[in-house]
């Protein structure tokens, strides 16, 4: 009886909802088309640009330090080794389609980190290919370590490691080689991404290998690898809570925060819908807005909208991070709680974007499929 | 005895033909078969029960395992070959004896794989294994020719509507509750999938076609075991079946569940409909006129197979309820939640962060679920408290293992449920390693209210 009674007033609420409430209607009506096209032509192939310029500059900077190895050009080659590395931290969500190599995402064999020095020392040694290195051995984090050395090292000695050195020709050619592969796997990337350009914008929905699920599953993958590799591995939360500096990105030349910022700003804009060129368009900030508005009961309760929430949460870990100074393995050492906190920000981040969020768009995220009921 | 009770007994036991049984066996058996193939197939084997370090337990069923390596591989294979075999009543009673098992024991390792039907092809095989299937056109009788039958007593057919209207009604049943029919949700998420299809998809930006979808729904999983029970509205209602099961075949993710449906709802049409189906089959089959001797058929079980059919419905009619035992909504603590036709009531999304620290030295280990669990584990038990449970204890044996006299083990999860904000699901303070499993209420379950 109760139940009838239930259904009687389900009815009469549902025609006093589309009497009263007309926004009420509408559940979501958001045109993907316009945001991929925004991802594509503002964010996603400017970014690939730039970094692609970064890498170029990287090589002809190093080009000319080979030319004439003085403590002056290695500076400008780390200058230059610095830019492209942010510019690669804003590039590293788009590990799918064009970013894909091989079936295995281009960070793969960018930014595996910590390097492995002692295997670079044996390639440099052997003179083994940069292409049958492993990815420990390789891409970012090996330049790292080959243009700041291991602590104490002064820059006069690091510059004769490339010039008297028995094995300075084998390092410059070790050194060339990986700066050759990135910016190979770059222009490749960029290129691909002028005919791929199509394919992204049209391949609407939301199922698993539609643009968005694509762009949600990288956004959150990339996440995971800021959140766990960049924090909760050196706050040596996988191991018992003991402090693993050397394991922080950018060990040698010490840049970790600057990195781990220019990512989060990347991916805060990247949700936002912010171009490089900073017009704010179309983006998953408004996707989600749209599909999930703030209702009423959660205004009243003092709620945000998920979407405000994400964005603000993504201001919190910015303000945290400004709290953490670079060198991050120092700062691990004498400030521990202030990295401990930035990391706690990203934790809190994780059921918003992860879970939440991937749930409201009607996004897979588990790489399995399978039935349900 | 009352006179109609004395009538229903009567029109139970009265004798029709066996046919309709010789369908549902015939069918069942090749939609098993093409089941388990494309579960094969898609490589599920491997993925459910190969790859996985650790599986979830059925309360009680703990000493239930995968064969270690590729073991179920033979598990699969098998069910495939009795699938064939009862599809062609070969070894009848043994073949739908060891499917029975072989399909049950394999849904017994992970809870984590649970779907609303597999618990019905669990429930309906076990009703077929004790019926007499094989009377009429199989193997069995060119073997046996003496045990072809050409009727059975009308409640075997009964008892296998019976089973398909209860799935159907308490569908309907667990259907009425607020979110389903106030909110929409979870359908109003769901359909937001398909605003990007071409022409159709305008409709589904409208929150009334989720409204309308669900109250849709609703009424028809409750009207249905009656709307297939009448000869008067048995077509419309077969229509109905056809049009709502390949519709959501179309938008869901359910693999064979609409076709399992479609085909097995066929034991409601008129015996006759069987009957020329099955004549028609046989006239095909050119031994079949020798073996043509009519017999009755003599009523062997009798009583106790009926005593205990009537007690295997009224358990199905009473273990959906066992919710009530328990506080709060069930959508949310999931506290008899499964075996009771909660089919796509709920989407849940949930983050567990666990925590693991020796209580002796203070050391705190964070956990990364993926070390431990495969992408659907870690999904399925970040919303479910009684996984959430047996994870900790995974994790406290793992450390144990590794040197850790006594690990505590805490985990803050979030949980959000048909479309609200998420919430702290469970106490985060608790020590979940030394909680066990049972019946009883978890306290540590934290409400839901503010929704």
């Amino acid at each position: 009886m109760n139940r009838i009674l239930k259904m009687c007033f389900g009815l009469l609420f549902i025609t006093t909802a589309c009497n009263t409430q007309k926004d009420n209607l509408v559940n979501c009506d958001f045109d993907q088309q316009a945001m991929l096209t925004n991802y594509a032509d503002e964010i996603i192939i400017p970014r690939f640009g730039d970094f692609d310029l970064g890498i170029q500059l990287l090589e002809s900077s190093f080009i000319a330090f080979v030319a004439n190895p003085t403590p002056g050009l290695l500076n400008e080659v780390r200058i230059s080794f610095a830019a492209a590395y942010e510019h690669y931290q804003r590039c590293s969500p788009f590990g799918f389609g064009p970013g894909l190599i091989d079936g295995i995402s281009f960070r793969a064999r960018f930014n595996t980190f910590p390097t492995n020095i002692s295997v670079i020392n044996t390639n440099i040694e052997n003179g083994t290919l940069v292409s049958a290195s492993p990815t420990s051995t390789v891409g970012f984090p090996a330049l790292d370590f080959l243009l700041f050395g291991q602590d104490g090292i002064t820059d006069a000695e690091l510059v004769g490691l490339f010039t008297t050195d028995v094995n300075a020709a084998n390092r410059i050619t070790y050194f060339s080689q990986l700066v050759s592969e990135l910016s190979s796997t770059t222009s490749q990337i960029v290129g691909e991404w002028i005919s791929y350009r199509t394919t992204f914008i049209s391949n609407t929905g939301t199922s698993a290998g539609s643009s968005v699920s694509l762009l949600v599953n990288e956004f959150n993958y990339d996440f995971e690898t800021l959140k766990n590799f960049k924090f909760k591995i050196p706050l040596g939360k996988f191991n018992g809570g003991s402090v693993l500096p050397e394991t922080v990105e950018a060990f040698y030349g010490g840049g970790s925060i600057r990195l781990a910022k220019d990512q989060v700003s990347g991916m805060k804009n990247l949700y936002l819908g912010v171009g490089e060129n900073g017009a704010d368009g179309l983006g998953l900030y408004d996707y989600v807005l749209c599909v999930k508005p703030l209702t009423e009961s959660e205004e009243d309760q003092g709620l945000l909208a998920l979407a405000d929430d994400i964005s603000e949460q993504f201001l919190e870990i910015e303000s945290a991070l400004e709290l953490v100074p670079d060198p991050l393995s120092e700062t691990l050492q004498i400030n521990k709680s202030a990295v401990d906190d930035a990391h706690t920000q990203m934790q809190m981040a994780v059921p918003l974007i992860k879970r939440e969020m991937t749930s409201a768009l009607g996004v897979q995220i588990s790489y399995q499929d399978n039935d349900g009921d | 005895m009352s006179p109609f009770l004395n009538n229903t007994l009567r029109t139970l036991n009265c004798d029709v033909s066996i046919a309709p049984l010789v369908t549902v066996r015939l069918f069942f058996g090749l939609l098993m078969f093409a089941g388990t193939v494309r579960f094969m197939y898609n490589g599920w084997v491997d993925q459910l029960y190969v790859q996985p370090k650790y599986f979830f337990h059925y309360y009680g069923f703990d000493w239930v395992q995968p064969i270690p390596g590729q073991g179920m591989w033979l598990v699969f294979i098998a069910m495939a070959v009795l699938s064939l075999f009862i599809a062609v009543g070969f070894l009848y009673r043994f073949s739908s004896i060891i499917f029975f098992l072989l399909f049950s024991y394999v849904e017994l390792i992970d809870v984590t794989n649970y779907l609303n039907h597999y618990y019905f092809i669990s429930l309906f095989s076990f009703i077929m294994l004790w019926l007499p299937l094989n009377k009429r056109l199989s193997i069995d009788v060119l073997i046996w020719p003496s045990i072809k039958r050409h009727t059975v007593p009308f409640w075997m057919v009964g008892a296998l509507r019976l089973q398909l209207g209860i799935v159907y009604f308490f569908a309907g049943i667990s259907k009425l509750n607020a979110d389903w029919l106030f909110r929409a949700e979870p359908l109003r998420t769901w359909l937001l999938s398909f605003t990007q299809v071409p022409i159709v998809g305008k409709i589904f930006t409208y929150k009334l076609t989720a409204f309308l979808f669900s109250w849709a729904g609703a009424m028809y999983d409750l009207a249905m075991p009656f709307l297939l029970s009448f000869r008067r509205t048995l077509p419309f209602a077969y229509i109905a079946v056809v049009g709502f099961h390949v519709i959501t075949w179309l938008m869901f993710p359910i693999g064979m569940f609409p076709w399992v449906m479609i085909v097995l709802t066929w034991v409601f049409f008129p015996i006759s409909f069987h009957e020329r189906l099955v004549s028609g089959i046989e006239s095909l089959l050119p031994n079949e006129k020798i073996l043509t001797k009519k017999k009755l058929w003599k009523q062997q079980a009798g009583k106790p197979l009926v005593i205990f059919f009537v007690l295997f419905f009224v358990f199905q009619l009473i273990f959906p309820f066992r919710y009530l035992a328990y506080p709060g909504n069930v959508l949310w603590t999931e506290q008899g939640f499964r075996f009771s036709w909660r089919v796509m009531l709920v989407e849940k999304a949930g983050s567990a962060q666990f925590y693991v620290e020796d209580s002796e030295t203070g050391r705190t280990w964070d956990i990364h679920n993926p070390h431990y669990l495969t992408a659907v584990q870690e999904k399925q038990m970040s919303t479910q408290p009684d996984l959430i449970l047996q994870y900790a204890h995974i994790l406290d044996e793992e450390f144990r293992s590794i040197g850790v006299r006594d690990p505590l083990v805490r985990a803050d999860v979030f949980v959000a449920l048909n479309g609200r904000r998420n919430r702290r699901f469970i106490d985060p303070t608790v020590d979940l390693s030394e909680i066990e499993d049972g019946w009883q209420h978890k306290q540590w379950i934290l409400g839901n209210e503010a929704n």
